[in-house]
C-alpha cells in the first residue's frame, strides 16, 4: 500500500521523515541548513494549515506562498544558541526533484558558532503525529547526529 | 614510506573479539531467531512435508446504495478445515470496524492540544461517523442462529461441535455498513464525491466479515486490526454478485460471468478486440462515461464475478468510469490489463495505466512466478494506492487544464507499479502482513525498483538504490528500529518498512550474491511460496539454500539491528620490497631524501651564508665531511652477491619486480559488516577495482587490515566508489581525504512556475 495524502486517524502514510544538515560557514559566518523533505507531505502538511501551495515547485521567491513556506519552515526548524536568542534564518529557496524529493535551503543572520545550541526540529509533525526528523551537524569535518520525534522535538547540540 | 617486510603472523590479533561471556560476532549463525524446522516448514525454507493451509470460500450478494453510500450484503462462508487440529471456535476479521466509534485504533491515537491548531483541525477530531459493521444476524445454513462474540474488529463464532480435521462448515451472515468518505476520515477504502456533478466513485474493500488466518505459526490469527498492520487472510473461490445503478461500471476481482446482462453488445465487442489487442482498447469511451455523469439512473444491474484461489475481493463502482483493456502474452497464459478512471485522470491515465498493468504483469513474472490470474486492473482514485487480488486504486491526477507536472507523472507510474506489483506480495506469497510490513512491502517495492528500470533507463525511482537510504539509517538510532519489528511498532514505517528492504535486496543482489545466484534463489522462493502462507524465516532459508550463500550475517545485520553501513578507510600505508641491491637502494634513498621538505633556515643560509668556514678552509674537511653516504663500495657489492646467492632465482625475480605494497586498514563505524568494495586509481591514470565479500570481518568486526599489491603506483584509494553498500559517511571512504560536499553546496536555484506541459502550451498560443 502506498498513500499519497495524509489519512486522518489511520495512520497509512509511508514517509514522514525529514533530514537536516547544519554547517557554520566560517568564511561568511552564517550557519547554512539543507532540509529535505518528501514535497506531498509537505504540500499537504501546508493544506492542513489552510495554505494550498498546489504544486510546490511552481511557486516563485516573489510570490506571497513563498514567505508562508518560509514562515512554517522557521516554525518547524528553531535553533537558540544557550543563554542566547533565537536565530533568525532566511528561506534562500528550495528544490523538488522527480523522486518527490523537496530540499529548503536556509541560512541564518551573521553569529558566531556556537558551542551549545538548543534544536527544536519538529517540522510537519503536528500533521503527521508519525514524523521523525533527523539532523546532522558538521562541525570540522565530523558529523553530530540528532533525531526528534513528536515526543522529543527540542534537543541540545554540544560541540 | 619504504620499509622491508617481514613476514609472521600474530596469532595473538586473531582472537580479540568476543570471547566473554556471549558470542556477539555479526557473523554468528541465526539458530537462535529462527523457528526449529518441523514438518511444516523445513531448515531449507520450503514447506514442509506436511504443510497445510485452510480454505475459506465465498458466495457473496452485496447492494451498493448510491443515495445513502452504503453497502449491504449476506454471504455464505464455507470453511474448509485443513489443518491436523479440531477447531472449537472460528475467528472472522471485521475491518470496517477500525472505523466504529468505539474502536482502539482511534482510543490509542496519542495526541497533545497543539495538535488542534486551527479550527478544522478541531473540526476532523470532532467529526462523527457512524462507521462499522452492523451485523444482522450469523446462522448456519439451514437458518439457525450461531452463537457468536464480536471483539472489536474481530468476530468469534462458536461452534456447537468442533470442526475435524478434513471436515468444512458452511453458515451465512448479513451485515451492512456506512461508506466512509476518504477525504473526510480517510481509509484505504471508501468514496469520493465530486461535487460539481454530484457523482461519486466508489472503491470497495474489507467489506464483509472474511475468515482469519488458523495456521501452525499463529495457531487463528489474534491481533487486532489497528489501521497500519494489514491483513492476514486464507485462499478460497468467491463467487460475488454485486448490485448497483444500472448505469455504474463496475470493476472488480475475478471474471465477469454476465457480460450479456451488463454490457451492451457495442461493449462487448470492444471487449473481445481489446482480449485479442497488445495495447489498450476502451470498452468505455470518455464521451460516454461524461453521458452517463449526466443522468442517474433509478434502476439497478446486478454485476456477477467470480474469482478462483484469492485472499480477498473487492471492487469499485462509478458511472464515471472510462474503461480500457489489453491483453498481455505471458510465458504460459495471456492476462487482461484493465483501467477504470474518470475524465479527471486524463491525460495521464488513457495514455499510462492500462501499459504499466501490463509492464508491470511481465516483469514481475519474469523475477517471480507468472501472474496466475486472469486480469488486473487499476483503478483511479484521487491520491491513495492500495491493492486487492486482481484490483487496486492508484493516484495521480492531472491538473483540471489537462496538464500534469513530471512529478505527477512518476508518481502515478509509481504507484500503479507498486500496487499492481502487491498482486505478487502479498497476495499470492500470502505472507501474514499484519505481523510483518516489510514481507510484502519491502519485497515488493524491491521488484517495484526492477520494474521502473525496464520502464525508462534513468526512471527516478524512490526507493532501491543504496545511496538513498543512507540518511535514514546513519546517525542518531534512538528512533528506528529493525526491520524484524511488528507492524504496528515501527517507527518510520516507510523508510524501515519499504525503503530499507528493498535496499538490502538491492545490495543482495548487486553487491553480496550476484544477479545469477539472488534471481534464481528469488524465483525460488516465490515459486514455493506462491499461494501459500511464508514467514520471514521461509523467506531466509530459501534465499541461502537455493543460492549456496550463507547469508546469516547479512539478515542479522540489517533485518535484526538498527546498525547501518560507514566503513572508513582509516590509513593507508605504501611499502616496496627492499632489493638489498646497494645501486638501487642507496640512488633510491638518495632521491627520497631530496624530495624531503627542506628547513627554511637551511634554505635562507645557503644565500645567506656566503661562505662557511670549511668552505673556506679545507683542512677542516675529516672522512665524514667527505663521506659520500650513496656511494656504492665493494662491501655493499659483496653483501649483495652473499644474499643473492641464496636466494632462487624466483626469489631474485620477487625481489627486483618493483612491486608496490599498500596496507589499508579499515573500520567498521557503522556496525553493518559490508563487503570492501575498493578502487584504486594508478599514477599512469588507470583504474582497479577489488570486490572482497563480508567474511573479511569474520574475526575482527570492527578494524581489519588488508594488503593490495600493484604494479603500478596507487595516487588515490575509494571505498564503495559506486555506491552500492549505502553507505552512510562517504567523508572517510577515501584516500588522500576527499571533502564531501553539502547539500547546501550543491543548492543552485531551479524554480518553475509552470509544469512543462504549461509552458509549452502557452509557448504555442
Amino acid at each position: 500500500m502506498i498513500t499519497l495524502v495524509v489519512q486522518i486517524f489511520i495512520a497509512l502514510h509511508t514517509y514522514f521523515f525529514a533530514f537536516a544538515e547544519m554547517e557554520f560557514n566560517k568564511e561568511t559566518n552564517v550557519y547554512e541548513v539543507s532540509i529535505s523533505s518528501i514535497a506531498h507531505d509537505f504540500e499537504n502538511h501546508m493544506k492542513k494549515k489552510g495554505v494550498n501551495l498546489g504544486h510546490i515547485e511552481k511557486i516563485k521567491k516573489t510570490d506571497t506562498l513563498f514567505s508562508y513556506i518560509e514562515r512554517e519552515v522557521n516554525n518547524g526548524f528553531i535553533v537558540t544558541p544557550v543563554n542566547g536568542e533565537v536565530l533568525s534564518f532566511k528561506l534562500e529557496g528550495f528544490e523538488v526533484d522527480l523522486k518527490d524529493n523537496l530540499t529548503f535551503f536556509l541560512t541564518s543572520n551573521k553569529t558566531v558558532e556556537f558551542k551549545e545550541v538548543n534544536i527544536s526540529f519538529q517540522l510537519m509533525m503536528e500533521t503527521f503525529p508519525d514524523q521523525q526528523n533527523k539532523m546532522n551537524y558538521i562541525h570540522n569535518g565530523e558529523k553530530k547526529s540528532l533525531t526528534f520525534i513528536k515526543a522529543k522535538s527540542n534537543r541540545k547540540l554540544s560541540l | 614510506m619504504r620499509k622491508l617486510i617481514v613476514l609472521f603472523v600474530t596469532l595473538g590479533s586473531l582472537c580479540t573479539y568476543g570471547q566473554k561471556e556471549y558470542n556477539n560476532n555479526k557473523f554468528k549463525q541465526l539458530h537462535e531467531e529462527l523457528p526449529t524446522p518441523n514438518v511444516y516448514r523445513t531448515a531449507s525454507g520450503a514447506p514442509g512435508h506436511e504443510y497445510y493451509q485452510q480454505q475459506a470460500n465465498y458466495k457473496i450478494d452485496v447492494v451498493l446504495d448510491d443515495k445513502k453510500q452504503t453497502i449491504s450484503g449476506k454471504e455464505t462462508i464455507t470453511y474448509i478445515n485443513n489443518s491436523p487440529d479440531e477447531l472449537g471456535y472460528l475467528w472472522l476479521q471485521l475491518d470496517q470496524n477500525v472505523r466504529a466509534e468505539d474502536s482502539d485504533s482511534k482510543l490509542i491515537t496519542v495526541e497533545k492540544m497543539e495538535d488542534f491548531y486551527n479550527i478544522s483541525a478541531v473540526q476532523r477530531r470532532m467529526f462523527k461517523f457512524d462507521g462499522g459493521f452492523k451485523i444482522d444476524y450469523v446462522k448456519t445454513t439451514s437458518g439457525k442462529e450461531m452463537s457468536y462474540a464480536i471483539n472489536k474488529t474481530m468476530l468469534r463464532i462458536d461452534l456447537d461441535k468442533p470442526l475435524a480435521s478434513g471436515q468444512k462448515i458452511s453458515f451465512d451472515i448479513k451485515w451492512m455498513y456506512n461508506i466512509n468518505d476518504r477525504a473526510k476520515i480517510g481509509g484505504r477504502s471508501g468514496f469520493e464525491y465530486f461535487e460539481k456533478e454530484d457523482n461519486y466513485i466508489y472503491t470497495i474493500a474489507q467489506w464483509f466479515p472474511r475468515m482469519c488466518v488458523y495456521n501452525d505459526v499463529e495457531g487463528w490469527q489474534n491481533k487486532q486490526f489497528l489501521g497500519r498492520g494489514e491483513f492476514s487472510l486464507p485462499f478460497g473461490d468467491y463467487d460475488v454478485n454485486i448490485t448497483v445503478p444500472a448505469d455504474h461500471v463496475v470493476a472488480s476481482t475475478g471474471e465477469l460471468q454476465n457480460t450479456n446482462e451488463v454490457l451492451t453488445a457495442e461493449q462487448r465487442n470492444r471487449f473481445k478486440k481489446a482480449a485479442e489487442s497488445d495495447s489498450p482498447v476502451f470498452i468505455v469511451t470518455q464521451e460516454e462515461a461524461e453521458e452517463a455523469e449526466k443522468e442517474k439512473s433509478n434502476k439497478t444491474k446486478t454485476w456477477r464475478f467470480s474469482a478462483n484461489n484469492v485472499r480477498d475481493f473487492a471492487f469499485a463502482s462509478s458511472r464515471k468510469f472510462i474503461w480500457d483493456a489489453q491483453s498481455v502474452q505471458l510465458p504460459s497464459r495471456k492476462v487482461m490489463a484493465m483501467s477504470y478512471y474518470p475524465k479527471e485522470g486524463n491525460p495521464l491515465w488513457e495514455r499510462y495505466s492500462t501499459k504499466v498493468v501490463a509492464h508491470t504483469l511481465e516483469v514481475y513474472s519474469k523475477y517471480t512466478i507468472d501472474y496466475p490470474y486472469p486480469v488486473a486492473i487499476s483503478v483511479h482514485s484521487d491520491r491513495i494506492g492500495m491493492e486487492y487480488p486482481m484490483i487496486c486504486f492508484n493516484g495521480g491526477r492531472p491538473e483540471a487544464d489537462g496538464t500534469y507536472s513530471e512529478r505527477t507523472k512518476y508518481g502515478m507510474l509509481g504507484v500503479i507499479i507498486h500496487e499492481v506489483g502487491h498482486n505478487f506480495f502479498p497476495m499470492i506469497i500470502n505472507s501474514d502482513e499484519r505481523q510483518w510490513t516489510w514481507m510484502d512491502e519491502g519485497l515488493n517495492t524491491f521488484v517495484q525498483y526492477l520494474t521502473e528500470q525496464e520502464w525508462e533507463r534513468g526512471y527516478p525511482s524512490r526507493r532501491g538504490p543504496a545511496y538513498l537510504i543512507a540518511n535514514y539509517m546513519g546517525g542518531d538510532k534512538a528512533r528506528i528500529s529493525p526491520i524484524m519489528t511488528n507492524s504496528e511498532s515501527i517507527w518510520q514505517f516507510g523508510n524501515n518498512a519499504y525503503g530499507k528492504p528493498a535496499t538490502a535486496l538491492n545490495i543482495l543482489r548487486e553487491t553480496v550474491m550476484g544477479r545469477e545466484l539472488f534471481d534464481y534463489a528469488f524465483k525460488q522462493y516465490s515459486e514455493r511460496w506462491a499461494f501459500k502462507h511464508p514467514t520471514p524465516a521461509d523467506f531466509f532459508r530459501t534465499m541461502e539454500d537455493a543460492s549456496g550463500v550463507d547469508l546469516d550475517w547479512f539478515w542479522r545485520g540489517w533485518f535484526y539491528t538498527t546498525d547501518h553501513v560507514d566503513i572508513a578507510l582509516n590509513n593507508v600505508k605504501w611499502f616496496q620490497l627492499n632489493t638489498e641491491n646497494p645501486e638501487v637502494e642507496k640512488a633510491w634513498q638518495k632521491e627520497q631524501d631530496a624530495k624531503k621538505d627542506k628547513f627554511v633556515g637551511d634554505e635562507r643560509n645557503k644565500t645567506e651564508i656566503k661562505q662557511t668556514k670549511n668552505e673556506l678552509d679545507e683542512d677542516l674537511n675529516d672522512f665524514y665531511n667527505k663521506r659520500d653516504i650513496y656511494a656504492v663500495d665493494k662491501i655493499d657489492r659483496e653483501d649483495y652477491d652473499k644474499i643473492k646467492s641464496r636466494l632462487s632465482a624466483e626469489e631474485l625475480e620477487l625481489l627486483n619486480s618493483n612491486k608496490n605494497f599498500y596496507q589499508l586498514d579499515f573500520e567498521n563505524k557503522g556496525g553493518l559488516v559490508m563487503p570492501l568494495i575498493l578502487r584504486a586509481s594508478f599514477i599512469d591514470g588507470t583504474e582497479e577495482v577489488i570486490r572482497i565479500p563480508a567474511e573479511v570481518w569474520k574475526m575482527d568486526n570492527y578494524n581489519i587490515s588488508k594488503v593490495f599489491i600493484f604494479e603500478k603506483e596507487v595516487t588515490s584509494f575509494r571505498v564503495d566508489p559506486f555506491l552500492e553498500t549505502g553507505d552512510t559517511d562517504l567523508g572517510n571512504n577515501a584516500w588522500p581525504r576527499e571533502v564531501q560536499p553539502t547539500r547546501y553546496d550543491l543548492f543552485r536555484e531551479r524554480k518553475m512556475n509552470e509544469n512543462p506541459m504549461q509552458r509549452a502550451k502557452r509557448a504555442q498560443e
